[in-house]
């Protein structure tokens, strides 16, 4: 499987048409890139994207909001909040609340499903060359993701990611098909160079990385 | 099953043989999903088309009409549109009498049942106390139906649905909203 990050009109196009595809038919999601309303079900698009291709073609993606991420948007949590967390971690002389980045949209086409691919797109999206795209090498930014217990488990803990729980993220109408009292959502933070396992953030992009599904 | 044809609805006015003006635009759901604007910006476009059939100083008013009513139909037959890569179907057609709106896409079962279920309430519920309920009711899971109780309760729109059994599981539907010119040029 290969990795790039989307670069080409084109390549972005594709990405955002794979995963409007997905979330659409999944959670009855539809997307803008200059307006948002939750309760309508109107979610605002990535700024960067992830490809992931087999032979050539795209069969899955992940989406980074570089600034205005939905954790600090639509999740009700503050900058003190996310401040604590870091410095908690030991991470609080380089990395800052105020430089923070979210992994969103992680989607896989329907028909390519069951050959591992979401993990291992997840792990490469948290590589440096992804994460840390356009930032200054000692002003890293630190990541904020939601997601529901079930996906952390499934996705970040098995591929070897630790996260930090933050709160429980708030109920808007567009998550009702995606979460539930059983499996709630919650956003969390990962500070990237102690959180992130090494064969993760120092994987180079592009490249092409053997699958074991 | 399939070849089956359902009726439902209002019963939908009698067109002359050809309207005064129609314009028809086949999109993929697809493209409208991943740029939700584009719903609004077509549903403008078709009304001040076909809005410039009435008189100059109406203009306005059947514009903002019609936006709003093509937009509704045209952002539900998206968002029930079962395969996003398939054609969805819009039309607009000018009878001098009424305007008559047409959507047409492919379903599936649960979606078809909510369309059913709202246009059978449309006509067997008083609106204003429908739409009371439905105003409660906003916050739960699903559809509410409520873009269409309101082309009904606010611009008299007669809503009719022709449901026909495809294979595999897929129904063609084809919505329909007629407006009379009286309530498009004086909302």
């Amino acid at each position: 499987m290969s990795f790039r990050i989307a670069r080409t009109r084109a390549e972005v196009l594709a990405c955002q048409y794979l995963v409007a595809e997905v979330y659409n038919r999944e959670y009855e999601v539809v997307f803008s890139d200059d307006s948002f309303d939750l309760d309508a079900k109107i979610e605002p698009w990535p700024h960067r994207y992830l490809m992931g291709l087999v032979g050539g073609e795209l069969v899955a993606t992940a989406g980074l909001y570089l600034h205005d991420t939905y954790v600090e948007r639509f999740g009700g949590v503050s900058s003190n909040e996310i401040q604590s967390i870091i410095d908690g971690a030991g991470g609080g002389g380089r990395f800052s609340a105020a430089r923070k980045r979210e992994i969103t949209k992680v989607s896989v086409r329907r028909d390519q499903r069951g050959h591992g691919y979401g993990r291992v797109l997840l792990g490469t999206a948290h590589s440096r060359a992804f994460l840390q795209v356009d930032t200054p090498d000692d002003a890293p930014s630190v990541l904020v993701c939601c997601a529901r217990r079930t996906i952390w488990e499934s996705l970040w803990h098995r591929a070897g990611i630790r996260t930090r729980r933050i709160k429980e993220f708030p109920f808007y109408k567009v998550h009702e098909l995606y979460c539930s009292p059983e499996d709630p959502m919650d956003s969390r933070i990962i500070v990237p160079e102690i959180d992130v396992p090494a064969r993760w953030y120092d994987r180079a992009l592009p490249g092409e990385y053997e699958i074991d599904s | 099953m399939s070849g089956t044809t359902i009726e439902l609805g209002d019963l939908p006015a009698s067109p002359p043989t050809e309207a005064l003006t129609g314009v028809e635009i086949e999109l993929r759901a697809l493209e409208l999903v991943a740029h939700w604007r584009r719903c609004g910006l077509t549903a403008d476009w078709l009304a001040r088309f076909v809005a410039y059939d009435c008189a100059i100083d109406s203009r306005g008013a059947a514009f903002s009409v019609l936006s709003t009513a093509i937009n509704e139909l045209l952002e539900n037959a998206v968002k029930f549109c079962n395969d996003k890569r398939k054609s969805t179907r819009i039309s607009v057609r000018h009878y001098g009498e009424f305007v008559r709106i047409e959507t047409r896409n492919s379903a599936i079962s649960p979606h078809v049942g909510t369309l059913r279920t709202t246009i059978e309430e449309l006509g067997r519920e008083p609106l204003d106390a429908l739409f009371a309920e439905r105003m409660q009711e906003k916050s739960k899971p699903g559809s509410s139906g409520i873009g269409l109780l309101l082309l009904k309760k606010d611009y008299g729109a007669r809503l009719s649905v022709r449901l026909t059994a495809m294979d595999g599981g897929e129904w063609d539907i084809l919505v329909r909203a007629d407006l009379d010119i009286s309530d498009v040029e004086q909302p």
